[in-house]
């Protein structure tokens, strides 16, 4: 193992310097090897102190990678993290993760080891297969191979592991409405944060750092502001803030999304610092839903490195990655450095490294003539700056060893002359800087190109959306300080603060002489880039400036279509290093502007964020409301087991000790036929409806009539959309003259509402009728069997319950349990059955009573598949299980429940007249009757002629929509939807079914008990 | 996640608030009885689909109730207003003019003036 | 046709004989107050007894219709998002804007019927102006939340804006809670009242123990 060449802990530290706490050491350990870092370092500087070079392997050659950037700009550092199978979190950025005690990370781009890579014999020759579109090439056939492939892919290269178990760590969720947000706490959001916030308004400020400061508090710059060192303006502005009662700050807040409307969703690390054992029972991470009425993107700009020829191998890093760790956390990550710049960022690591009192070997600067304050500074300390040369090539193995440098021609197109090498172990690049555009383009806007800032700024937003600071292509301090007051006071202005230029001054800063940049993102090399050594853009998915190249010659010329074919900016870093120095390199081949090449789409998330903070709360028992009737507690304390039925938990049947529910089912069934049961039916839909015109109403929406239906009188009625097909049923109550009881199928209860009251506020407004739910309010219980009134008469005295007074679908008023109830005579069982209906508070004590009462006559719970079964043996159809949207009442059978002749076409009328649905052969709701009456068919079994060849295509004449053994017919019986069925009873047809079992069954009337209704009107 | 007006509650509300119940201003025939199979199944099935301002029927089902009418571009998904079920709303002008450029530049069919229109008549003919 | 006659208007109340049960009867809330009575506790949570209430629906002369009402509770018809409360002889009165023709009356569980009554009485004159009464005292769970941290648990649990300035006492908005739907009010400083159907509330009472638990939880009993 030769990942630590220095076995010194913390070889790489500087004696002094750095924000990092040296009297708390932390211990951690990386691929099973214990380190030692301190409080305030990331994973990564703790991993560079102890002089880790490779961090993982890369994707498809399985070169060795070492960490590049500081930040969320990361593609090699994504590590492993977690000691347990359940607190396995991969896609870990180590630039991002802060070290705490104990924390255990491994990479994960090694299989079986990053040192020695047992697919990095094969890499090479891995890397052919995997061409440039191999996503494409390599596996478009057989297609049955593709989850083999992927296996071997994720395995080798590694893309991490997930947990295996429950995730132990709670995430939630929390809304956010504000004025001003603010994203980004750099110098330019500061200053917007702060002049938005001082003209009163509420200000939200977000920073995916722990720190605020952005890049002055990244790089400890020294600079000063308004007269005090800027990392302390920073920490004093950032407190003045925090003092503020209007305002609200997030660090360690990732905004991941900016969405329609100024809707941003970000994901605060609350806990990810904190050693697991030490964390809070609260959220380990929060998703924040902010809706802001204006939104200020101050998110900066990332450096982007220079492509050259083996620019992955590890010590080379973006230059301003080198000052990070030297200045922030006081570490050199080796001890000769090569710097190669375009512009005056590059000078800045070489002044760091020098400061450091390690060897700056030379500043290669592609521009022929640089002058200015940083060029100036670099030639005082006597370091060796060469302009006009660069770097095309490292060399090296696990480690830059030497660097090929060269004169380039002033188009940056050509190395000319002589070359020669230097030797150094670290290598620092700056091509520029690319403004963070991406929220910015969230929400469909283009980001467009700007020359003089050589990198794409965000387009026009069609929303409230201001950007200021280095996002906007100036890079300049004093230019994003003033940027970012005049945005904060233009934003507060929009909210309707008055007065704002008058609360806050542009704090004052020094601005030294800069030397402009240059356009250089892929260094020529001596050789073509199919020649040369692998020139990587994006680092992540291995995708190298050849294969680009190859992509634009194979005819890809879209950026959107090379993207996919190569692969460019697909990783979890999506392409923050690698994606213009591509564009320009695919803008060069085919001979464009970059602008006209384009960038590809922006989409949330900027980075990638955990399901855990997608989820919330909303897992487990929250995942999901759970309803529950007012009687809940007494069917739990009965034993029952549930159904869902919708959101609701319904009692499914009622085991009695180890009862099978085949057994239980046939109890509650015959107890119920035999002398009473009882069934909670609280959860049908029941919509109150008052109004004179509450009858029309009815009439229009139901197919059959209700113009003569009595107070004191029940109906039931079918609902069907204006396609003709049955949605819903249900029994609708005259309560009195303009006053109904309508219910509905538990499931269709908030739709058929909604169908009630679209119509009446888009089609029928001037109908004077009101629709109000009382689903809640009305506790329902069916009492059904030939004893259920012998029962009723002992809670209740004052409704005469003879068949005369009290007749089949009548209801009345009355008291049951000394509780007043509205009961219906209506039957789902065809036995004599009574629905007594109560407010809800007090439905367990009538249930209680009812049960007490009911010992008498052994009274039974029961559930919703004894329900099926009684209303099954009596033909009563489910709608959305006899049904399924297909359906008309003629289909079911039901042609007594419509009525053409009613002087309003009602809804369903027209629809169930049209050609197709009066043709012959339609499937139609019909019995089944196996010949062995043993078999119960199973639900949803298809149906063919008797004796057709079992060859596919086989024709299919409908199928079994629901099914069971019936005690009272001493069989099993079936409904099913079978093509010209009602002509058809008597017939035989088959069910081949999957155990290659083929069962003959007769269709037949779908009534399989008291076929004269005698039952229920008794 | 939209932000949309309810003109019954008079304030701006979540979009989690609503259901979105299509397009709006689609009366139902006053005499389905007598319209062909052809003219049933076009009230029926078929429904614009404009890149470009929309009239769509919103419903704040966790609010207030109602349903109101939203009129909104597809496109950039700004909202130009929202109004009451039965009333309209005619385009602010602007929106009428960048949406000639938009349907020109995208060589668009139908326009989305003529999607206006045609709209506009339905609601006539309803009231 | 006297509204008697074309409504059937029914006293639901069962008298003092029989309990009426709150939907979070189930919980042991009043044994729950007992084991966090001692508890740091930033947010507080109460269910309110059953209650009546009435559903009223009203559309035409809105004005007219509220002078009526106002002879009867003693209080005008809110105007949009607006609740208001009144304490009379009938004993604490609250109505609340729920929809342009709809609002909530909490009143008595014993006096739902007679202000029913009272109120059907007392609109049925009004010219071009028609109404509905719907007793729901059984559908709905009444929790009262308090504490220094109920702004941060709503902020939890609902995307409405609970700021200050937008949410002032005496606002009442139907919104989202969770995944659920209720009727959200400020009654005081710090004090919220949550509406959510009978079904609901064991799923928000769930959700208020979970959201709460950073902030702690107590349990209080009506005085
Ligand atoms: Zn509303």
């Amino acid at each position: 193992m030769a990942t630590a060449k220095h076995s010194k802990p913390q070889a790489r530290r500087l004696e002094t310097g750095g924000t990092i706490d040296r009297s708390q050491p932390l211990r951690f350990t990386y691929n099973g090897k214990a380190m030692v870092g301190y409080a305030g370092d990331t994973v990564a500087s703790a991993l560079l102190a102890n002089g880790v070079d490779v961090v993982g392997r890369s994707f498809k050659y399985a070169r060795p990678r070492g960490i590049m950037t500081a930040g969320i700009d990361e593609p090699n550092a994504v590590l492993q993290l977690g000691g347990t199978r359940s607190t396995q979190t991969p896609n870990v950025r180590a630039t991002e993760q802060m070290l705490y005690d104990g924390l255990v990370c491994s990479s994960v781009n090694g299989w079986p080891s990053t040192d020695f890579d047992a697919m990095g014999l094969l890499g090479k020759v891995g890397g052919e297969v995997m061409g440039p579109g191999f996503y494409y090439k390599t596996f478009m056939y057989p297609a049955s191979f593709w989850m083999t492939y992927e296996a071997v892919i994720r395995k080798a290269a590694g893309l991490g592991r997930s947990p295996t178990m429950p995730d132990p760590e709670t995430y939630d969720h929390m809304n956010h409405h504000t004025d001003v947000m603010v994203v980004g706490a750099g110098p330019a959001g500061l200053c917007a944060a702060l002049a938005a916030a001082k003209t009163g308004v509420d200000v939200l400020l977000v920073d995916l750092q722990p720190e605020a400061g952005g890049e002055l508090t990244a790089h400890q710059s020294d600079e000063l502001i308004d007269g005090v060192a800027a990392r302390d303006w920073v920490n004093q502005t950032l407190s003045t803030l925090q003092a503020l009662p209007n305002v609200t700050v997030l660090l360690n807040t990732l905004v991941n999304g900016c969405h329609d409307h100024n809707f941003l969703t970000a994901v605060q690390r609350l806990q990810d610092h904190i050693a697991p054992k030490q964390r809070q029972s609260t959220a380990r991470q929060r998703l924040h839903k902010i809706r802001a009425h204006q939104v200020i993107l101050a998110t900066g700009a990332l450096e982007r490195p220079l492509v050259f020829a083996n620019n992955d191998l590890p010590g080379c890093f973006v230059a301003g990655a080198i000052v990070t760790y030297v200045k922030r956390y006081a570490v050199a990550p080796g001890e000769r450095l090569v710097v190669c710049t375009s512009n005056d960022a590059g000078y800045e690591a070489a002044m760091a490294w020098h400061e450091a009192g390690k060897e700056v070997v030379a500043v290669l600067d592609a521009r022929e003539s640089v002058s200015g304050a940083a060029f100036d500074a670099a030639t005082r300390a006597g370091i060796p700056v060469l302009p006009g040369h660069v770097m095309f090539e490292a060399k090296g193995k696990k480690r830059v060893k030497a660097v090929c440098v060269g004169m380039v021609n002033s188009a940056n197109t050509m190395v000319l002359g002589s070359v020669k090498e230097l030797e150094c172990d670290t290598v620092a690049t700056s091509g520029g800087f690319s403004p963070v555009v991406h929220l910015a383009s969230h929400t469909g806007t283009r980001p467009v190109w700007k020359e003089s800032a050589l990198g794409f700024v965000p387009g026009d937003s069609a929303e409230a959306l201001h950007t200021c600071g280095s996002v906007t292509g100036e890079h300049k301090l004093r230019d994003c300080l003033a940027t970012g007051i005049n945005t904060g006071q233009t934003a507060a202005a929009a909210c309707g603060a008055e007065n704002t230029a008058a609360a806050m001054a542009v704090p004052t800063c020094e601005t030294a002489e800069v030397c402009d940049a240059e356009a250089l993102y892929l260094i020529p090399h001596k050789q073509t880039p199919t020649r040369a050594p692998k020139q990587f853009v994006d680092l992540q998915n291995d995708v190298t400036a050849a294969a680009i190249l190859t992509a634009t010659r194979e005819g890809f010329e879209n950026i959107e279509h090379v993207k996919r074919y190569t692969a460019l900016g697909f990783g979890t870093d999506q392409g923050k290093t690698g994606n213009v120095n591509g564009l320009a390199i695919v803008a060069h081949a085919l001979g464009k502007s970059i602008q006209e090449t384009g960038t590809t789409t922006f989409r949330p998330n900027y980075a990638p964020v955990s399901f855990g903070a997608v989820a919330g709360a909303h897992v487990g028992p929250l995942f999901d409301p759970k309803r529950f009737t007012a009687m809940q507690e007494q069917h739990v304390e009965l034993g029952a087991a549930f159904e869902d039925v919708g959101q609701w938990k319904r009692p499914w049947y009622f085991p009695q000790g180890d009862e099978t529910m085949d057994a239980a089912v046939r109890r509650e069934c015959e107890a119920t036929r035999t002398s009473v049961g009882i069934l909670d039916a609280s959860t049908l839909g029941k919509i109150d409806i008052q109004g004179p015109d509450a009858r029309e109403f009815l009439g229009r929406v139901y197919t059959n009539s209700w113009a003569k239906l009595a107070p004191g009188r029940c109906r039931y009625g079918l609902m069907c959309g204006e396609d003709g097909m049955v949605f819903d049923d249900g029994v609708t109550a005259c309560l009195a003259e303009n006053h109904f009881h309508m219910t509905t199928t538990t499931g269709g209860a908030a739709r058929v509402l909604n169908w009630l009251e679209i119509y009446h506020q888009t089609d029928w407004p001037e109908l004077d009728v009101f629709f109000n739910s009382v689903t809640d309010h009305w506790s329902t219980m069916t009492i059904s069997g030939p004893n259920s009134r012998a029962l009723l008469a002992t809670l209740c005295n004052d409704i005469d319950l003879s068949a005369d007074a009290f007749g089949f679908m009548d209801w009345k008023a009355g008291t049951v349990a000394n509780v007043p109830a509205r009961v219906f005579r209506i039957s789902f069982t065809g036995e004599l059955s009574f629905e007594i209906n109560v407010p809800a508070h007090y439905g367990a004590h009538v249930w209680a009573a009812l049960m007490e009462a009911g010992k008498a006559f052994g009274i039974t719970p029961y559930g919703t598949e004894t329900m099926h079964v009684l209303r099954a043996e009596k033909g009563f159809i489910i709608v959305g299980q006899d049904t399924d949207g297909s359906v008309t009442p003629m289909d079911l059978d039901h042609g007594w429940a419509v009525h053409p002749q009613k002087p309003f076409s009602f809804i369903g009328k027209r629809g169930m007249a049209r050609e197709d649905c009066v043709r012959p052969m339609r499937k139609q709701l019909v019995g089944l009757k196996t010949k062995d009456p043993s078999v119960v068919l199973p639900e949803g079994a298809q149906a063919v002629e008797l004796g057709v060849m079992l060859e596919p295509p086989v024709p299919m004449i409908g199928h079994v929509t629901s099914s069971y053994y019936s005690m009272a017919a001493g069989r099993s019986i079936a409904l099913a939807l079978i093509k010209d069925g009602l002509n058809r009873y008597g017939d035989t047809i088959a069910f081949p079914l999957l155990d290659d079992r083929i069962v003959h069954a007769e269709i037949c009337k779908p009534v399989f008990y008291d076929v004269n209704n005698d039952a229920q009107k008794a | 996640m939209f932000l949309i007006y309810c003109p019954y509650c008079k304030e701006d509300r979540e979009e989690e608030e609503f259901h979105a119940s299509g397009q709006a201003h689609l009366p139902r025939p006053l005499d389905p009885d007598n319209m062909t199979d052809e003219q049933w199944g076009e009230y029926l099935n078929f429904r614009k689909n404009p890149r470009g301002t929309h009239r769509e029927l919103w419903h704040h089902s966790a609010g207030c109730g109602k349903y109101f009418n939203v009129l909104r571009d597809t496109v950039t998904y700004k909202i130009h207003g929202t109004y009451k079920a039965g009333e309209w709303m005619e385009l602010p002008d602007e929106v009428e003019e960048s949406l000639h450029a938009t349907a020109a530049n995208l060589a668009l069919e139908p326009t989305a003036s003529t999607v206006t229109e045609s709209s506009a008549s339905g609601t006539e003919e309803s009231s | 046709m006297s509204d008697n006659e074309t409504i059937a208007v029914m006293n639901q109340y069962a008298g003092d004989a029989v309990a009426a049960r709150t939907p979070l009867h189930h919980v042991g809330l009043s044994e729950l107050a007992e084991v966090t009575d001692n508890r740091d506790a930033s947010v507080e949570l109460q269910e309110a007894a059953v209650t009546g209430q009435l559903i009223l629906r009203i559309r035409g002369d809105l004005h007219a219709a509220s002078e009526a009402i106002n002879d009867v509770i003693g209080v005008q018809l809110p105007n949009e998002l607006q609740f208001h409360e009144v304490t009379s002889e009938r004993g604490h009165v609250l109505i609340a804007w729920m929809s342009p023709d709809e609002w909530r009356i909490h009143c008595g569980l014993d006096d739902a019927y007679q202000l029913e009554e009272d109120l059907r009485s007392a609109l049925s004159g009004i010219t071009d102006t028609t109404m509905a009464i719907v007793n729901a005292s059984g559908g709905f769970s009444v929790l009262n939340l308090s504490g220094a941290d109920v702004v941060p648990l709503l902020k939890k649990s609902t995307g409405y804006d609970v700021r200050e300035a937008n949410f002032p006492v005496g606002k009442v908005v139907g919104t989202t809670f969770a995944k659920a739907t209720v009727t959200l009010l400020k009654t005081r400083d710090n004090q919220w009242q949550i509406w959510v159907r009978r079904s609901f509330a064991d799923y928000v009472w769930l959700w208020l123990q979970d959201a709460a638990r950073e902030y702690g939880l107590k349990i209080l009993t009506e005085e």
